[in-house]
């Protein structure tokens, strides 16, 4: 389904056609679960994130420039949805950097080998990135983006996409070579 | 550990060029393209098991739009243009509204010191002992007349003149 398909189902749920929208779900979900995912490291969180992404979406449809791209328009749409979470949550989350933290150091890691294939480990350091640098680099890993539509998803210039994206990659790097180091 | 790009982000101003001087930095620093590889493992750890064998979002997405269509959505009002404008434009319109007033202040009201000054002159000259002309009545052809008294600035000297006859 290109980008003409999903015009031709904007089309019709703009016309009343509700149903037609379940496929749009069915294209995007892996990525905006993905993404809810990587900011939110919570997998509820990340799939009512998601679910209210979709909502939204659809209450917007008509607000959609059809000149853009409609994955990076939903993906900003679920990167606000992100956001807002975090927001409610923060009170909630004050100690969750400790928590992540301990949770690191009470499993140490046996052997520098097992250390990348256990994604269980890789995930609290994940956690440690920014909302930011969490969806820039899974925009840049998993969809293959570039820091053009990033941008366009993160609502910011190139340059601090690219920086966002290297930024998560280097503190990525530095905390798995601590990690090893345990 | 390269700081370059970090520099540039900082320091250089203009989007534009910071795109380029950033991409260009990434593409030729060895240091960097080093650090811009990720290891396929964190790569596997962006996309975990559990999304693709999540079952479709679509059934609560639809009760969402549903109970949307139920209850319509309240969306706030649309603010004001001028809590519309980017936050640069409100400093802008606020620093030219200081500007333009301060130079109002200047132009219009005169400086400070320079009013004191003025002030501080009227209130010295009642005590210089300058002479006083007191008209006591003007007459012209005999019948009382309406007078005009003239100083020329920097004159020593007045001119007394009678207009015109009172009821004449």
């Amino acid at each position: 389904m290109d980008s003409h398909e999903d015009h031709e189902i904007i089309s019709r749920c703009l016309a009343g056609d509700r149903e037609a929208f379940e496929m749009i779900v069915q294209k995007y979900q892996p990525g905006v679960l993905a993404l809810t995912w990587s900011v939110l490291r919570n997998r509820a969180e990340a799939e009512d994130a998601a679910q209210e992404a979709f909502f939204r979406a659809f209450l917007n449809l008509d607000k959609f420039d059809s000149s853009k791209n409609f994955k990076s328009w939903l993906y900003a749409i679920a990167f606000k949805r992100c956001l807002t979470f975090l927001d409610k949550a923060k009170t909630e989350r004050k100690n969750r950097p400790k928590i992540a933290e301990a949770t690191i150091r009470e499993s140490p890691l046996p052997t520098g080998e097992r250390r990348l294939e256990d994604l269980s480990i890789l995930a609290p350091l994940l956690g440690r990135l920014s909302a930011k640098e969490s969806l820039a680099l899974s925009l840049s890993v998993r969809e293959g983006y570039a820091a053009a539509e990033i941008a366009e998803v993160l609502h910011c210039a190139e340059s601090t996409a690219r920086v966002f994206v290297f930024n998560a990659k280097r503190k990525l790097r530095k905390l798995l070579k601590g990690e090893a180091h345990v | 550990m390269c700081k370059i790009y970090k520099i540039l982000y900082a320091a250089v101003p203009f989007k534009r060029w910071r795109d380029v001087l950033i991409r260009r930095h990434f593409e030729r620093c060895p240091d960097c393209a080093g650090e811009y590889e990720i290891p396929g493992e964190i790569r596997a750890s962006l996309e975990p098991a559990w999304i693709e064998k999540t079952p479709s979002l679509w059934i609560q997405v639809r009760r969402l739009i549903e109970m949307g269509e139920k209850s319509p959505v309240r969306r706030p009002e649309s603010r004001s243009l001028l809590f519309r404008a980017p936050r640069w434009a409100l400093a802008a319109i606020g620093a030219s509204a200081i500007l333009v007033g301060a130079l109002s202040y200047f132009l219009f009201v005169g400086r400070p010191d320079k009013k004191a000054g003025l002030e501080a002159s009227r209130r010295e000259a009642p005590t210089e002992a300058s002479p006083r002309v007191l008209v006591i009545s003007v007459e012209l052809k005999g019948k009382p007349a309406k007078s005009f008294i003239y100083q020329t600035p920097k004159a020593s000297f007045i001119w007394i003149t009678p207009s015109k006859e009172i009821g004449g």
